[in-house]
This record gives structure tokens, C-alpha cells and sequence, in this order.
């Protein structure tokens, strides 16, 4: 089956990891990447690798899985850190991991970069081979055979969509080519995740609007970023952080000197700056914006962001972060949450799991962005930990907003 | 890069002595002599050769002749419609004339000449001209044979006249920037040099009738005879063999290689198509193609090093790993010291400064330089000195040498390497 690489017996949550890192021959680390789905007696497969983990008895800080072997646990060595950065996705990806010299960390960074390379080959839209670029070509006119990594990704898409009132939809990009407003609006009804009809029991999908394209933009680095966490922890290494683009960073463990990863989100006009502010245990925070970033810290505008229910682009500068236990849950929200008015949030159905999320607009073109902060509490029995206000009990009508000032702290 | 850009660029890179170690040749720009407006203090060039180069240096000295008190005093060439339209393109202000020997005797007072003729032309010229105390400009490459090249090089040494050779990326902006960058390890280690030049030409300079083969042809499409030309070794080659020996600051230990006549069979001598590989000290690479038959590659010079590819022609550089997010260097830092601190690390996407995939991310901002032209005003400004860096010649010597034993090598099938007697 395409995309299903690794068949032979291994972890049984995400299959073959081929071993303990440092240990396993050469030649088998290859078979550590490729797609088996993630399994939990407790809940839906998706969203998220990392939310179905029991968390170690005896490290509240980490949820990591135990690794597959006793031997894998490795004593920590302290104030070592091993990183490297490749061009991944149309960006940069960057790996940073804790407590190990660089020689012991550059095989799983090879391993890592492996899986995101299959990932960005699965859902690349700009790669013709691309099992994404071939729906598309093909689930326009016929019933299209997907494997089941794909299909699992269709329907963590397809509940998003319906979590997020639609604010979520990965079908638009067509539309928001389309240079014209009024020709936008006209075209609206032809587009929108509906118009995707998937057939689990039979692997299908079938487009019935010959407009509509998936694209992966609004979740795929999510997505490979669950994937990577996942390799991360499987092989043993206890503490890393994880960021692709700078959109999207998954923190695995702690900082050596303290608890979870501290990320700070940049203040887009002055780069130093923080705007905003989440610490990661075992979760990953992405941020969407209406605009990206070049080299030198400057936004230059994204002209890709639509709203789905007016056709019309964000114009605003504008970012959302959301943090999840998941990075792909996070990348869903925070895509959904920058097309949405701040005061519709809380009529969302909301995510599946624990969330919170932050609104930057830069309104004034001197000053700091404006803030608001929003959280969902889970639903979900499938224990994740993303802040300490987490631990407050489930109440599906209970939501928490604030609006807050930002931290202007600049950076030295 | 605009004129001022360019000069501010070569004084800083003077003040780091970058360019006096490296490149001296461009100490002309950063220092440039004195030109008082007076006749006295004119630099007088005599022009051998202006049939379609000829005419492009001239018209490139035309566009700075006033602001550097340039005259062009006298133009040669035998053929008369050109010799008339470069006497025109003067005003008639240049003397013309149809011997070159006759120009350097008779004609009026010269400082120095530019000479654009056919490549076995070129040493006789050469060496007259220095031999009567001028100082010349010759377009690549030198000559045609290992010992006209070497007569050409004694003769300016023994004279002590400027003898520059036209390899005007010598004077590019992108390869000035380019070669800072890579001797201050931007690249990495060089570990190979690649380079290509590819149309899709039947490359005939004039129609001749009767074509290839008669004598007329031989005269005026004179590049693809083997008495005139090596062809597209001297043609184009030359170019990029100095730029190789430039980039790794050394010469080839040999060069081995392969070229073949397979589609231009008309009856022209040289090939259309070649294949080099220079062989470098520390086992690194050039390997360099030409092909007569098909541009798709186009001309291009990429420099490979374990950090980042360079391509020279092209203005483009890409690095092998992105660049760092500004705030990771903080976060590694706080790991390791045991800081605990929220760095600004996340944000809207990075993306490529260039929206090729991954990047590639121009040399030189907004370059509009044309090379051939500041190669001609350090030529203008070296006459005026009086005298040149020696690196000037030795450039173009070593270009050319290796340009004739890449010849030896795909006509012997063997490797070759530099006699002896032509070491300098």
C-alpha cells in the first residue's frame, strides 16, 4: 500500500521504530519513517500522536513514551545540546535537542528529516508526484483510492471543518487564487469541505465539485511535526524542541532549567520584542498569520488567507497562536481562528482537545499588537497537559476568555 | 549594485585587505588616478581589431573617455567597412588605419592600444606594441600557441609595459562579492568547481558564399578554423578557466578532457562540443562542458562548498542549510548556560528570501554593471599609473596556457600537465 512502508512487528502504537538510537544498525533506521496510524483505546485516531500517551510516573514534566527497549533510557548530560537546521516545506526546519552531544543526536536528526521529507512528498501541493496533487487531478472525475495515512487525514480535516464552523477548510485555495471579489462570491457555493465526499470502509474520496482542490497549507506542517515528535521520543531523547518555519514548534520535555519550553511569539513589526508567550510540556504552538516572515524579521504579506464564509482575503495584520497537545490540532485552529471575529470564538463547537490560543493584530503601527487569549478545556478523557489552567474540569459550555495586554519586554 | 555601491564595496574591501592580497586589480578603483581634464594628461589608445568585439570596446571606452580624459586617437582593421564605421563611430576624430605596424609607426602618439583581432593575430600585435612601448589591452585569450603566450608574457615583463587580457569578470561586481564571501568561508570548503556554456548557434560571426572551408570564411568567421582558434576552449573556455584558477587561488595540477565535431558538419575544424575535467591541488574538481547544439544550460559557474553553492553567472547563491531563526542562537545559548527564558522564537512563517524553492538568494543586490566596460576603465586608469598589479597578466597567462593544454589533452587523449618551461 502506498505511503505504508514499515509492515514488520514493532511499538504497538506506532509501529516499527527499528530499536533503540545509536544502537540500531545503519541500514534500519530507514525503516523508523513511514506512516502507521496512531491508535488509542480512548479516543477518535486524530487528532495528535502525543495526546494518547500516559504520562511517566515518574517525570510529571514529560509525557513522553517509554522507549521501546530499557537500555534506550539515556542519563541526561547536562547543558549539552545537539541542533541543526535543513530547508524542509518551503521553509526551514530547525532541531534542537537537550542533554546529548550533537554526534549522538545527528541520527535521529537524519531520521527526522527523512519523515518530513515522506510528509512533504505525501502533501506537497507544489509537487506533481504528490499523493495530494494526485487526488486532486483525479478525485475531481472518479472515486479515488487513498491509503489509509491519507484517509485518516481526511477526516481529522473533516472534523476540524465542522469544529471550527467551517472556519477550517482545506478546499479553498483555488478560490483564493481567483483575483476577482465578485467572481470570488459567485464561485463560493461551488466550494467548501462538503463538496469532499470520503468513504472510509472503502478508502475512497470523490470530489463532487470540479472546482474544489485540497491543499495541505493549513495543517500539513502540523502534521509532520507530530510525525517528527514522534521520532524524537520513540528513539529515547527525553528533552527537544522542534520548529518548522518558526509557524510551528513542538516542545518535547523541558529546558534543562525548568519545566516545559518557554516559547515566546515574536512581536511582528519589532522581532526582539515578545508579543505573546506559551510554555510548552509536551505540545506544540502554531501561529497562522496573514502575512510571513523574510529573513531579516519583516511580514510580507500572505495573499493566500481566505475567510470561507465571505470569500474575501484577511487583509488585516493579523496572527493567531494556538497551543495543543498536537501540533496538526493546533495548525486546524489557529488557520480557522485567523479568519474569525475574536467574539465569535466561543460559539465554536471548539477542538477535540485541550487548546489555547492567542490573537495578535497589529493595528497600531507603532505600538504592540492587541491581544485577546482564549482556552478550550478538554473534553476528552485522553489525558494531555498544555498549562496548568488544563486542570480545570471539562465544561463543554464553559470557555475562558481574556483580553490582556502583552508582554512588551524587550528582548536584550 | 549601482557605480557608487560598487566603489564603496571595493574600499571596504580594500580597508580589510581583501582586495589587495586577493585581487589587486581593483586597488584601481579604490585609488583611481587622478584625470585632470588637461591634453597633456589624456590617455591616448589606439583601437587593432573593430569588427564585432572591437566595436563593443570601443563603444564601452566611448562612455567614459570624457570622464576619464580618455582620447581614442587611432583604429585599425583590415577589413574597411568596419575600419570606416569605427572611424565614424570617432566623429572622425580617430585616425584609421589598415596595418597595424603602420598605426604604431606612423600614426599619431599612443599610450597604450586595445586589441581585438583573431586569436593567432593577437601575439604579433602584442608584442610589437609593447615592443614599442605601449601598453595593450588583448582580448582573451593570448595566443594560439603555448610559445606565442609565453613570448607575450616575457615581452611585458621585459618591457615593463601593462599587458591586461580581456577577462573582464575580473572586474564583475558578482564575482568581486562572490570571492570575498568564499575566501571568508561563506562556502564552506571548495569541494568542486563546475562550469558550462551552452547555445544552440551555428556561431558564424558573417554569411560567406561558398562557406565553410574557403578562404574568405577562414578570414572572417575565423573561430572555427584550427590555424586561427582552439575554438570554444579559447572562444569561451578561457573565460572560465581564469575564473577557476581565480576562485581557488591556484592553478590545475592537469587537465583531461574530450570534444567531438557531432552536429556542426559542415566543414569547420573545431569541435562543438567539449568536456573538461582540471584537476586542482587538495583533489578538487573543475569540470566544464560546452556544447554548440543546445542552450537549455545556458553559461553558467557554480562553486560547490560543504555550506553553500555560488553561482557566478547566474548571481545566485544557495546555502545548504537556511538560515538561522534569529533567536535560536539564544535558545541554544540558554540550554547550555541553564538559563531559563522565553525566547521570541515563533512568529508567522519563514519563508525564502527568493520564491524559488528553497531559496537561492541573489549575489549582488540590483546589478547593473557592465564588467566589459570596468575592465576598460582599469585599463584606462593602470596606463595612466604607468603600471599594473602583476596578477593582471598572470590571470591571463595562466587562462590561456591551460586553455592550449586542455587542447593537448582531448587531441592526445591523455592527461596533461604544465611543462616546465612554462611556469612562471
Amino acid at each position: 500500500m502506498p505511503g505504508r512502508r514499515s509492515e514488520q512487528e514493532g511499538c504497538p502504537a506506532v509501529g516499527p521504530i527499528g530499536g533503540c538510537f545509536g544502537y540500531i544498525p545503519k541500514d534500519s533506521l530507514v525503516q523508523v519513517t513511514g506512516y502507521v496510524p496512531i491508535t488509542s483505546p480512548s479516543g477518535p485516531l486524530f487528532p495528535g500522536i502525543l495526546t494518547h500517551m500516559p504520562p511517566r510516573e515518574s517525570d510529571s514534566d514529560s509525557l513522553a513514551a517509554e522507549p521501546l527497549h530499557p537500555s534506550c533510557a539515556r542519563p541526561t548530560m547536562a547543558n549539552s545540546v545537539a541542533h541543526a537546521g535543513f530547508f524542509c516545506m518551503g521553509t526551514r526546519c530547525h532541531i534542537v535537542v537537550s542533554g546529548v552531544p550533537q554526534e549522538e543526536a545527528d541520527p535521529l536528526i537524519r531520521m527526522v528529516k527523512k519523515e518530513l521529507e515522506r510528509v512533504e512528498d505525501l502533501l506537497s501541493w507544489f509537487r506533481p508526484h504528490s499523493e495530494i496533487s494526485r487526488i486532486n487531478r483525479e478525485a475531481p472525475a472518479a472515486e479515488t483510492a487513498v491509503d489509509e495515512e491519507l484517509m485518516d487525514l481526511l477526516l481529522a480535516c473533516r472534523d476540524a471543518h465542522r469544529r471550527t464552523g467551517g472556519a477550517f477548510d482545506p478546499t479553498l485555495r483555488p478560490l483564493a487564487d481567483e483575483p476577482d471579489p465578485d467572481r470570488r462570491l459567485e464561485l463560493l457555493a461551488e466550494f467548501g469541505m462538503r463538496h469532499v465526499r470520503l468513504d472510509p470502509d472503502r478508502g475512497t474520496v470523490r470530489f463532487d465539485s470540479p472546482r474544489i482542490r485540497l491543499d495541505a497549507g493549513g495543517f500539513g506542517k502540523g502534521y509532520a511535526l507530530d510525525r517528527a515528535a514522534e521520532i524524537v521520543r520513540r528513539c529515547g531523547f527525553r528533552d527537544a524542541l522542534l520548529s518548522l518555519g518558526e509557524s510551528s514548534i513542538t516542545g518535547i520535555g523541558s529546558h534543562p532549567a525548568g519545566s516545559g519550553w518557554p516559547v515566546g511569539i515574536r512581536d511582528a513589526r519589532h522581532p526582539n520584542r515578545l508579543a505573546g508567550e506559551f510554555r510548552l510540556r509536551n505540545a506544540s504552538v502554531c501561529t497562522s498569520g496573514t502575512f510571513q516572515t523574510g529573513s531579516d524579521g519583516t511580514p510580507r504579506p500572505d495573499p493566500h488567507i481566505l475567510n470561507p464564509r465571505t470569500s474575501q482575503h484577511v487583509r488585516d495584520l493579523l496572527t493567531v497562536s494556538c497551543m495543543s497537545g498536537s501540533a496538526m490540532e493546533a495548525e486546524f485552529w489557529s488557520t480557522a481562528l485567523l479568519v474569525l471575529p475574536f467574539d465569535e470564538w466561543r460559539a465554536l463547537e471548539g477542538p477535540s482537545s485541550d487548546l489555547q490560543a492567542q490573537r495578535f493584530a497589529y493595528s497600531d503601527p507603532a505600538g504592540p499588537p492587541d491581544c485577546s487569549r482564549h482556552e478550550w478545556p478538554s473534553r476528552m478523557s485522553a489525558g494531555m497537559e498544555t498549562d496548568k489552567k488544563a486542570e480545570a474540569p471539562a465544561d463543554p459550555e464553559r470557555s475562558n476568555d481574556t483580553l490582556f495586554h502583552p508582554q512588551t519586554v524587550s528582548a536584550p | 549594485m549601482n557605480r557608487r555601491e560598487f566603489l564603496h564595496t571595493v574600499r571596504a574591501l580594500t580597508a580589510n585587505g581583501l582586495v589587495m592580497s586577493a585581487m589587486p586589480w581593483f586597488d584601481v578603483f579604490a585609488a583611481p588616478p587622478a584625470a585632470a581634464s588637461a591634453a597633456s594628461d589624456r590617455v591616448r589608445l589606439g583601437f587593432i581589431g573593430v569588427g564585432s568585439r572591437g566595436r563593443t570596446l570601443l563603444l564601452n571606452v566611448q562612455s567614459f573617455q570624457e570622464r576619464l580624459n580618455v582620447e581614442i586617437a587611432a583604429v585599425c582593421d583590415t577589413y574597411p567597412e568596419h575600419l570606416e564605421r569605427a572611424v565614424a563611430l570617432t566623429g572622425g576624430a580617430a585616425q584609421g588605419f589598415d596595418d597595424y605596424r603602420r598605426m604604431l609607426q606612423e600614426g599619431p602618439a599612443l599610450d597604450g592600444v586595445v586589441i581585438a583581432t583573431p586569436l593567432h593575430e593577437h601575439a604579433g600585435m602584442t608584442c610589437d606594441a609593447l615592443e614599442a612601448g605601449l601598453h595593450v589591452f588583448c582580448e582573451k585569450a593570448m595566443a594560439r600557441t603555448l610559445p606565442d603566450v609565453r613570448r607575450m608574457y616575457d615581452t611585458s615583463q621585459r618591457t615593463g609595459r601593462i599587458l591586461q587580457i580581456g577577462h573582464q569578470r575580473m572586474f564583475n561586481p558578482v564575482y568581486l562579492e562572490s570571492m570575498e564571501r568564499i575566501r571568508r568561508g561563506d562556502a564552506g570548503a571548495i569541494t568542486m568547481l563546475h562550469g558550462c556554456w551552452m547555445r544552440n548557434t551555428e556561431w558564424l560571426f558573417y554569411d560567406v558564399p561558398g562557406g565553410r572551408g574557403t578562404p574568405l570564411d577562414r578570414q572572417r568567421n575565423w573561430r572555427l578554423y584550427e590555424e586561427s582558434s582552439a575554438g570554444l576552449l579559447t572562444e569561451l573556455g578561457s573565460h572560465h578557466f581564469q575564473v577557476a584558477n581565480w576562485v581557488l587561488d591556484a592553478e590545475p595540477e592537469w587537465v583531461m578532457g574530450s570534444g567531438s565535431l557531432n552536429f556542426y558538419t559542415d566543414g569547420r575544424e573545431v569541435d562543438d562540443n567539449i568536456s573538461l575535467i582540471f584537476r586542482y591541488p587538495g583533489g578538487v574538481h573543475f569540470t566544464y562542458e560546452c556544447l554548440n547544439s543546445n542552450a537549455h544550460n545556458g553559461m553558467n559557474f557554480q562553486v560547490f562548498g560543504h555550506k553553500a553553492t555560488y553561482e557566478l553567472e547566474a548571481n545566485k547563491t544557495y546555502l545548504e542549510t537556511p538560515p538561522e531563526p534569529p533567536a535560536l542562537r539564544r535558545l541554544i545559548h540558554s540550554i547550555e548556560t541553564g538559563l531559563f527564558e522565553t525566547i521570541p522564537i515563533g512568529g508567522a512563517t519563514w519563508i525564502p528570501d527568493q520564491p524559488v524553492e528553497y531559496g537561492g538568494d541573489y549575489i549582488s543586490e540590483d546589478y547593473q554593471l557592465n564588467d566589459t566596460q570596468l575592465s576598460l576603465e582599469a585599463f584606462a586608469g593602470f596606463v595612466r599609473r604607468g603600471q599594473a598589479p602583476s596578477e593582471l597578466t598572470t590571470q591571463g597567462y595562466l587562462s590561456s596556457v591551460w586553455t592550449l593544454l586542455a587542447e593537448q589533452a582531448i587531441k592526445t587523449r591523455q592527461a596533461v600537465a604544465l611543462p616546465p618551461e612554462y611556469r612562471i
